[in-house]
């Protein structure tokens, strides 16, 4: 099994592959936040978000959907990691979910399992790599 | 009045203008990192383009373009919201909301203004 480090460069950012057919890569975290107008200040610490434009989950900040400033929450990547750490996502080299929305022999990769600690997130991608090949030899 | 040497700006910069090759247009969130900007949450690309050297900003600061797109390639009937920006390889460097949501459909080129990404002068 050929573990590469396509990019290793904690806590900013890190990409482990597995044979090419399994990934591990960190991701900051999207949380909810409530909208008001001190977190859509340009001056604090979202200053991508704001009125006018779309949160992480596509709904226009400021629109009746998301108003500001009235309790109701958006969602935002916490890009730094000033709210939550990040975590380790693990993904798989298959079909993908949508894939009635793709030609049919799109590949994609799939987020399986996510992290808090690296060793857990290798461990299962290991474990899902040695399934992939037990899956080969069925065939 | 607060002060930073464009020669700063200039060098963090320069990290997108060398390694800024890509864009995805993606779909159901904003990507958080190289795979979900290129393959988990992505609906379409444009590979091999040459992100500017660092100039002035629009405002203030210091900014880097990323070229215009006429022909990139569809790949997923969806409803690209977002963009990424990366070296095509293993690099995420940055992402954004379109200006409008837009449907695409597989098979089919999208089109892409050219996009600043800017570093402003200090507050």
């Amino acid at each position: 099994m050929a573990e590469t480090w396509l990019y290793n460069n904690p806590p900013e950012a890190a990409l482990l592959s597995l044979d090419e057919v399994v990934r591990v890569e960190l991701a900051p975290q999207i949380i909810s936040m409530l909208c008001s107008t001190q977190n859509l200040s340009s001056l604090v610490t979202h200053p991508k978000y704001r009125v006018g434009t779309r949160d992480a989950a596509g709904r226009w900040i400021g629109s009746p959907d998301l108003p500001v400033d009235t309790g109701v929450s958006m969602q935002v990547v916490d890009w730094k990691a000033f709210h939550v750490p990040k975590i380790w996502k693990v993904y798989r080299w298959q079909l993908s979910k949508p894939f009635e929305n793709r030609p049919t022999s799109a590949m994609s990769w799939t987020e399986v399992n996510k992290f808090d600690a690296l060793n857990d997130a290798i461990e299962f991608a290991r474990f899902i790599r040695k399934e992939m090949s037990s899956d080969a030899i069925h065939y | 009045m607060p002060f930073i040497t464009d020669t700063a700006f200039d060098s963090g910069l320069s990290y997108i203008d060398t390694n800024g090759t890509r864009v995805d247009i993606c779909y159901t969130a904003e990507p958080t990192n190289y795979t979900e900007a290129t393959s988990t949450n992505s609906c379409g690309n444009k590979t091999g383009l040459n992100t500017g050297a660092p100039e002035a900003g629009a405002t203030d600061g210091r900014r880097v373009i990323v070229p215009a797109i006429t022909d990139g390639s569809v790949s997923a009937t969806q409803t690209a919201d977002w963009w990424g920006l990366t070296d095509g390889t293993s690099l995420f460097l940055a992402a954004g909301d379109l200006s409008a949501p837009q449907s695409v459909t597989s098979g089919n080129t999208f089109t892409l203004d050219a996009i600043s990404i800017t570093f402003r002068d200090a507050a």
